[in-house]
């Protein structure tokens, strides 16, 4: 992927560039609105990382400029910023951002929502059965089979794997999950999906064989996975 | 209120009506006891001047036509017998012995008018001394007459100050009422205004009338103090997002760091880095919640679904519960509201949270949404020990409680409690006999 990286704190950007590059993307930097919006005009460019409070022009204007022009109408946006409260993340939302997150953060949390911004296009109708291997979800009779034989979820689970069945092979964290599905992005201060995530795991693989790959891969210290690989 | 406020208009008017009532009454008495007092000064006047003639009358200013002392006797016995107005003679020797007649009280050999008051009649008694015709030493003849009654009619003055009375005392009692009732409506606004800024309205100030008389210039020192809260506390706010700002960029830099080391490290190494990331995750979430806290008050709101809400907070619980607690969650479907909806199910997750770790194990805690009134009602009963009523109001005290952020446990019911002001909801704890029974309430949008 080509992402553009507009942050005015060097260390950050640094460290930016240098987990992406390393995870094989190209990185360009940008030091402030102005300069980003330059580099934008004629790049291609599969995502655009922005910091909220830049100098000058900062990244609320950038995210409107950008949506005003016609190459970057629809590229998708992930915004950063210092403040990790409700109102500056609604405003920029409203602004026209994929996504938001707060500042400090995991470089495993960004780069999961940064793959899931850039891939947010293509998903499947909300009524169509979702298949993964030999499991199967009907969202129209919110039944789960596997291997033909039915599994019984409670909600919170039933919502988690439907989230990521819908996103196969994709990192989701944590709070991925919570704001994705619930649409909290608060703190609980629990470890909530987690007690979800392996109870449903052990729903899901109860009868295999222990030496059978699971269906759903933990990523230590980012969060989980339906299937794929590193 | 209503009670107070009409007590206090018809107070004033009372008093204003007595106070008049209480002078002109006053004034009254004063012209009426004069006006007593010099009627009863004439008529003494004339009595003592009738009396004075009398006795004179008596002794002729010519030496020939003194009386001899049979004469006099004479006279006084046939004048006493004959009285009819009261009028009494006596005529005493030199040495004050009573030769004939007699009056009421004591008798003395009096030289001029005294008067007395003998079994509640006044009296007038006048007495002079004379030598008679066949004696040598002096007699003293003296006459006693009483005093009519002073009873004046009232004087025209008097009168008019009772009608004064009967008719300012009314007029005064009108005025001040009126002019109490023009008092009571400025402290209305002026109470209205402070009870919208108590609510949150903090560029509310109090209304002036504009005339600038006191309660003006009161009012106008109670809205310069509000000029100053707001410049503390947009000071404050200041501070608060510039130690955010300015520390949050070395917590994330030190956060880059470790991570990077994170990648390199191995074995005892890499456990230790991971130690000290997760405790500076956990300094950043204590500061996250301390500032949310600050900022609930600026919040925005939008109409929401408050039902969904309370079902998702329900469904994470769901499966989470141990110990042989049950958690049951009963929700009627569609009531919105206008609210946060990070706040609200941020609130209601501490709330069932609360529930469920106070409780203890075997806990049963139920989880209700109606409609009530116009009003969402939400409702969280639990069977635990529930909260003393002396510390329910403590518990839910404004302001921050750092002990509690400190404990990692968020803001608990602090932030709860401040959810509900900013959402305009009323938050009530209550017994659930055993147990605690939560209510937040809020109007449906």
């Amino acid at each position: 992927m080509r992402v553009l990286v507009i942050e005015d704190d060097h260390a950050t950007a640094d460290y930016l560039r240098k987990g992406l590059t390393e995870a094989g993307h190209v990185v360009d930097i940008a030091a402030d609105g102005e300069e980003g919006l330059m580099l934008a005009r004629d790049a291609d460019l599969d995502v655009i990382v922005t910091d909220r409070g830049l100098p000058g022009l900062d990244g609320i204007g950038v995210l409107k400029a950008l949506r005003n022009s016609r190459r970057h109408k629809h590229t998708p946006v992930l915004m950063l910023t210092m403040h990790s409260s409700v109102d500056n993340r609604v405003e920029g939302l409203d602004a026209g951002a994929d996504d938001y997150l707060a500042k400090p953060f995991a470089f495993s949390e960004f780069r999961a929502r940064l793959d899931a911004v850039a891939r947010r296009a293509g998903r499947a109708a909300p009524s169509e059965v979702l298949r993964h291997a030999d499991l199967e979800l009907d969202p129209l009779t919110q039944t789960v089979r596997r291997g033909g034989r039915p599994i019984r979820l409670l909600r919170a689970e039933y919502r988690l794997l439907h989230y990521m069945m819908q996103r196969p092979g994709r990192v989701l964290t944590r709070t991925m999950l919570l704001e994705g599905i619930w649409k909290m992005s608060f703190d609980t201060g629990t470890n909530v999906v987690d007690v979800h995530m392996s109870r449903l795991r052990r729903k899901l693989e109860e009868g295999l064989a222990d030496t059978a790959a699971p269906l759903i891969r933990t990523l230590r210290g980012s969060g989980y996975a339906l299937g794929g690989t590193d | 209120v209503t009670t107070r406020r009409v007590s206090l208009a018809f107070r004033t008017a009372l008093a204003s009506a007595a106070a008049v009532l209480i002078v002109c009454l006053i004034g009254f008495g004063i012209v009426y006891w004069r006006a007593a007092d010099r009627l009863d000064q004439e008529l003494r006047g004339t009595v003592e001047r009738t009396a004075l003639r009398e006795i004179v009358s008596y002794f002729p200013p010519e030496t020939k036509d003194v009386p001899t002392l049979e004469d006099l006797i004479e006279r006084v016995r046939l004048r006493n017998a004959a009285s009819k107005d009261g009028v009494l003679l006596v005529l005493l020797d030199a040495f004050g012995r009573i030769e004939a007649g007699g009056m009421p009280g004591r008798v003395e050999m009096l030289q001029a008018c005294v008067r007395r008051v003998v079994e509640h009649i006044s009296y007038v008694a006048c007495g002079r001394s004379w030598r008679l015709r066949n004696r040598d030493e002096s007699h003293t003849l003296v006459i006693s007459q009483p005093l009519p009654q002073a009873t004046p009619a009232p004087s025209e003055q008097a009168i008019a100050l009772l009608l004064v009375a009967i008719v300012a005392a009314p007029f005064a009692g009108g005025v001040g009422f009126i002019v109490s009732r023009r008092l009571e409506r400025r402290l209305a606004r002026v109470s209205s205004a402070a009870q919208s800024l108590m609510g949150g309205e903090l560029g509310q100030r109090l209304p002036q009338s504009g005339t600038g008389d006191e309660f003006d210039r009161l009012v106008g020192t109670v809205n310069a103090l509000l000029d100053r809260i707001a410049l503390l506390m947009r000071d404050l706010s200041l501070v608060t997002d510039f130690v955010a700002h300015e520390m949050r960029t070395p917590l994330f830099r030190a956060r880059q760091s470790l991570e990077a080391m994170a990648a390199d490290a191995s074995g005892e190494a890499a456990q230790r880095v991971a130690t000290t990331l997760a405790e500076l995750d956990r300094a950043n979430r204590i500061f996250d919640a301390v500032l949310e806290t600050t900022r609930v008050e600026k919040a925005p709101t939008v109409r929401i679904d408050l039902s969904e809400i309370v079902e998702g907070v329900g469904e994470l619980f769901e499966g989470m519960i141990e110990d042989g607690q049950t958690l049951d969650v009963t929700v009627d479907p569609g009531l919105h509201v206008t609210g946060n909806r990070q706040l609200l199910a941020q609130a209601i997750d501490n709330l069932i949270r609360n529930a469920l770790r106070h409780g203890g194990p075997g806990v049963r805690v139920g989880v209700a949404l109606k409609a009530e009134d116009g009003r969402a009602v939400l409702t969280i009963v639990d069977d635990g020990p529930g909260i003393p009523e002396a510390e329910r109001a403590r518990v839910l005290e404004p302001g921050l409680r750092l002990d509690a952020a400190k404990a990692g446990h968020g803001l608990g019911l602090t932030l709860v409690a401040a959810v509900a002001r900013r959402h305009g909801a009323r938050l009530i704890l209550g017994d659930a006999a055993p147990g605690l029974r939560v209510t937040l309430d809020l109007p449906i949008a």
